[in-house]
């Protein structure tokens, strides 16, 4: 890496996407320290993938950035050609896509695809300095016999097996940042504490800055430093996880949470759960998106985007949620989630 | 798993390919067998008393069982004895090795076309979207919907009649010149072989025309398959995965998109071939070439079994012969296939 | 498993085996399942990708033919049945799927998949039909707005009530819930959990619940079966079965589900993947368990289900909470600092 090290390695500002004439992230605002790992969470369509290859600049056909930047390490990327673009991809920002039975080309060897991110960043590396590294980046995730399955497919790997040398891939260069987008939803639980221990120790000992973008509220619990939540294109919540996590401070959040079968929680009591279904992005309302489904809606919720709302937790760091009465939600949690059904 | 298909899988599609052929040939020769018409009234003609049109049937074997037919004559067939016309009386193997490789060179140059082309227009078609993608699709369209022979005769009006840059429909090589010493069959390689610059670019001038007409129908279909593709696959998360890399479009639209997305052309692929070697009937006969087509359609014609008969076991031969060929392919390209049985992990 | 009740189960598992193949290569997906469910139970079934639950549905389903054993409700063996016999015996026992989006028919409307059943089995007269068909819809949440829409118009947790309508309607005695809400958000999976409870409150519905999510099977179950590669390792009631684990499988699985509210728990990691091919001999779990990978009698000898604990909980394994008592002596390292070696 560089020798300064940036105060922020990675910055979203405003980001704002558009497929076609649909908005679907509309002003996202998004900060990692060195070494943070940052937790997106949100339900489908909340915008959270698109997210992930908005800041790699793999929209794909129809979508674009339409206002907002991305910095990584201090550099605008977001004005790059897509050959300048190659250039940060694979060595200062890399990802770990969601499902690993479709995210490694299945005519290639492992071996090939971890040497291409290699080889991209860094020309004239020798055959046999490829094949050295790559056996070291193989054992690095635990795969074991590295040597022998370098020289094997896809379809001869396990899921988990898969994740790992996707991870591999990722870490090839020593990036900055790490773009992390459901690294272990296909997984199972087993496999995916497997994979988790694996990044964990990887990004620690590398000082790998993560956006961990998952549904899961436990495993950002688990990985995260901070989360920040997502809602139709927006973030409306960003807290530290054990704080969110106590006490939520937009209702949207503090919804999400009470929704969980918490292990302990008891079975006499009915789950909370969120009335309607998220909205769809081709009409939003002109004010809170989450408001048509919110317990706490005033008229004055529906008029404009509220500003973010800051929050004080005694002795703790200050946080905002994007809500007109964030406030008081703050402070009539009834503490920790489940804590008072516990057994 | 070595980067090669294994024997074991070489052998399993070997074997394969033999039961095939086995079958193919012994339906072939039933459904001929079936077909009305009696060769030996055709060779003894209308005028032939029962008794000798008896001796005749009994000499060609006629009134053996059908199995026995069919084992002696794959037992001729195999000794390089194809029977003779009974039309004509010539011996079928050598009128079929005289003209087989006008065919096959035509068929050939057609298919180098319509491959290459096709893999060249669906790239473009799905690099960049705009003006070549439209076109391409348009034209593709258009060329399944065109006739093989009509076009030919569209291209000879043009080129020859018109602009007078192209040979008429004379054949494979102008009158004046001679054939290259005979060493492929193919007049292009041969006369270059020869040293013969002038009958090289005479036999090129030659095969243009009809193997344009001949490969436009599978350059059109090979284009909308490859382009379907094409589409298909870069939507795959492994290109996101790739791209995120720092590999360029180009190179992940070249070497991982084209590469999953050309294994179900290949297939598709042989057997185009194989139909261009077989269906190319009705442009020989618009451009003159002297290929297998003229005495096929005779043969049919005539009833005259033997050339026929010839006729469907080589292409079972050919067509069972390039699905090797596939397959084999295939195992290269695709490692998943190679392993009989291979079950991809959960 | 004799449960101190003088109730009959209504369902009732014995010695079912599903193999595929047979001889050297042959492998089995269950073996030996046994367990019984009394009316109005919730029973969980839980276990990772290859241990059977799914094969088991479809068995106790009649999906799917068994190799051996018996499946009988009320009194009744399923594998015994065939035909028209079989079919019409259906409204009894229920299926809900996994996948909302694939097992609704997009040209029929909402009512029209909830009337089907009914018309199957010939129950009701039209006029009753559609009435029954709206009231289930209505307790599912699904208004009168919602019955002559497709099921494409539909949101995911929307389907899957429709879906559950369908299961329901018919009054079943049981009902195969497979994995109903792992393709759902979490704020649509809670409402379909607590409506699932309500039918039962209402009707006595019993619930064979096939779940991969660990907090959702301990909300919502009385009693938790785990599968592994086949074979039942453990059953408890589920509060039991979580605050004491007593087979190193169940230790290890409940150890390595993230729980938002407990970070810092230190997880148990195994080595290797859920979907292994079964070993010829010993306890199913050795190869990969913390206690038994090198222990002779887990190699050897297969452990048959015992009493651990109270009379409800049994387990398979020759040392039961042995793994769960050292790891309550070990001191808990939080989750994200082991790492930083």
């Amino acid at each position: 890496m560089t020798g300064t090290t940036p105060e922020r390695v990675f910055a979203v500002d405003g980001l704002r996407v558009s497929y076609g004439d649909t908005e679907i992230l509309r002003g996202v605002d998004l900060m990692l320290a060195p070494g943070e790992k940052v937790g997106v969470v949100g339900e489908s369509g909340s915008g959270k993938s698109t997210l992930a290859l908005a800041v790699l600049g793999l929209l794909g056909a129809g979508g674009r950035i339409t206002s907002g930047r991305v910095s990584v390490l201090g550099r605008d990327v977001t004005g790059l050609s897509d050959r300048e673009l190659d250039r940060v991809r694979g060595r200062d920002l890399s990802l770990v896509f969601q499902d690993p039975l479709t995210s490694l080309d299945p005519v290639k060897t492992i071996g090939s695809q971890i040497g291409e991110a290699l080889r991209r960043h860094n020309r004239g590396m020798s055959k046999r300095d490829v094949a050295k590294r790559s056996v070291e980046l193989l054992s690095s995730v635990g795969v074991s016999a590295p040597e022998r399955r370098l020289a094997q497919y896809p379809h001869e790997f396990s899921g988990g097996m898969r994740q790992r040398v996707l991870i591999a891939i990722a870490i090839a260069n020593d990036p900055a940042v790490l773009i992390a987008d459901e690294p272990t939803t296909a997984l199972d639980v087993t496999t995916q504490a497997q994979v988790m221990e694996v990044l964990e120790d990887l990004v620690a000992s590398r000082g790998i800055s993560v956006v961990l973008i998952t549904h899961d509220l436990g495993v950002v619990a688990e990985f995260c430093d901070r989360v920040c939540v997502m809602y139709a294109g927006r973030i409306v919540e960003s807290a530290g996880a054990a704080e969110l996590f106590d006490r939520p401070a937009h209702p949207y959040s503090r919804a999400l949470l009470a929704s969980l079968a918490l292990p302990g929680r008891s079975r006499s009591e009915p789950l909370e759960w969120i009335p309607g279904a998220p909205p769809a992005m081709t009409s939003l309302p002109p004010g809170c998106a989450f408001a048509p489904r919110c317990a706490m809606a005033e008229p004055r919720c529906a008029e404009a985007i509220p500003e973010p709302e800051a929050v004080f937790a005694a002795g703790g760091s200050p946080r905002w949620a994007e809500c007109l009465r964030a406030g008081e939600v703050y402070d009539t949690h009834n503490g920790r989630v489940g804590a008072d059904h516990g057994a | 798993m070595s980067a090669v298909p294994t024997l074991r899988y070489l052998l399993g599609r070997a074997f394969g390919a033999l039961v095939t052929l086995v079958l193919a040939s012994a339906l072939s020769f039933a459904i001929l067998r079936v077909v009305p018409g009696d060769p030996a009234r055709l060779i003894a003609g209308p005028l032939a008393t029962p008794e000798a049109l008896a001796a005749l049937r009994d000499e060609l074997g006629l009134n053996d069982g059908i199995a026995a037919q069919y084992v002696s004559y794959i037992g001729g067939f195999l000794s390089g004895d194809w029977g003779y016309s009974f039309a004509s009386g010539a011996d079928v193997s050598s009128v079929l090795a005289q003209r087989l490789p006008a065919t096959l060179e035509l068929a050939l140059v057609a298919f180098v076309i319509a491959v290459v082309g096709a893999v060249v227009c669906a790239l473009l078609a799905t690099y960049r979207r705009g003006w070549f993608g439209t076109a391409s699709k348009s034209l593709s369209l258009l060329g399944l919907g065109f006739p093989p022979f009509w076009l030919g005769l569209v291209l000879l009006l043009v080129f020859s009649s018109w602009l007078g840059v192209s040979p008429g429909p004379s054949g494979r090589l102008s009158s004046y010149l001679t054939a290259p010493p005979q060493i492929t069959g193919f007049y292009t390689v041969d006369s270059l072989l020869a040293g013969d610059v002038v009958a090289f670019s005479d036999a090129v001038a030659h095969l243009a025309l009809p193997a344009l007409a001949l490969a436009m129908l599978p350059w059109a279909f090979l284009t909308r398959l490859l382009t379907a593709n094409l589409a298909e696959t870069a939507t795959s998360p492994y290109v996101v995965v790739v791209r995120s890399k720092g590999v360029g479009r180009w190179s992940t639209h070249v070497r991982h998109v084209l590469h999953n997305a050309a294994l179900p052309t290949i297939t598709s692929s042989g057997l185009v071939f194989a139909t261009l070697i077989t269906g190319s009937v009705l442009i020989e006969q618009v451009f003159d070439w002297p290929g297998v087509g003229e005495v096929l359609v005779g043969g049919i014609q005539r009833q005259d079994f033997a050339i026929v008969q010839a006729f469907v076991l080589l292409s079972a031969v050919v067509f069972i012969g390039i699905n090797f060929v596939v397959d084999i392919v295939n195992g290269f390209v695709d490692p998943r296939l190679r392993v009989v049985g291979a079950r991809s992990q959960p | 498993m004799e449960l101190e009740v003088t109730e009959a189960p209504l369902l009732s598992v014995r010695n079912l085996v599903k193999s595929y193949a047979a001889g050297k290569n042959g492998y089995a997906v269950l073996d030996d399942v046994s367990f019984d469910v009394f009316p109005g139970e919730t029973v969980g079934i839980v276990g990772e990708s290859g241990c059977g639950k799914s094969t088991l549905a479809r068995a106790i389903m009649r999906l799917g033919d068994v190799t051996s054993g018996s499946v009988e409700l009320a009194g009744k063996d399923l594998t015994a049945l065939r035909g028209r016999q079989l079919r019409r015996h259906r409204r009894h026992f229920q299926l809900v799927f996994q996948d909302p989006f694939g097992s609704l028919d997009a040209r029929m409307s909402v009512r029209a998949i909830v009337e089907q059943p009914l018309e199957v089995h010939g129950i009701g007269t039209a006029v009753e039909r559609r009435e029954l068909a709206t009231d289930m819809l209505a307790r599912l949440g699904l208004g009168a707005e919602f019955l002559t829409r497709s099921p494409k118009t539909l949101s995911g947790g929307q389907r899957q009530r429709v879906a559950i309508a369908r299961a329901l309607v018919l009054d079943p005695q049981l009902a195969v819930l497979d994995e109903p809400i792992s393709a759902l958000d979490v704020s649509v999976q809670a409402q379909v959990l607590n409506l699932l409870r309500e039918e039962q409150r209402r009707t006595g519905v019993t619930y064979l619940f096939i779940v991969h999510d660990l907090s959702a099977a301990e909300y919502f179950c009385d009693r938790i079966l785990v599968l592994y590669l086949g074979r039942i390792v453990e059953t408890a009631p589920a509060a039991e079965l979580f605050a004491n684990p007593r087979h190193p499988y169940t230790v290890a699985l409940f150890s390595a589900a993230p729980d938002p509210r407990r970070p810092d728990r230190k997880r148990i990691l195994l080595e290797g993947e859920p979907q292994a091919r079964r070993p010829e001999r010993g306890c199913v779990f050795a190869a990969r368990c913390p206690l038994g990978k090198d222990r002779e009698i887990c190699r050897t000898t297969s452990p048959e289900l015992a009493q651990a604990g109270s009379p409800e909980h049994q387990t398979a394994c020759h040392f039961p909470g042995e793994l769960q008592e050292s790891r309550a002596l070990a001191t808990v390292v939080p989750a994200g600092e082991e790492n930083a070696r």
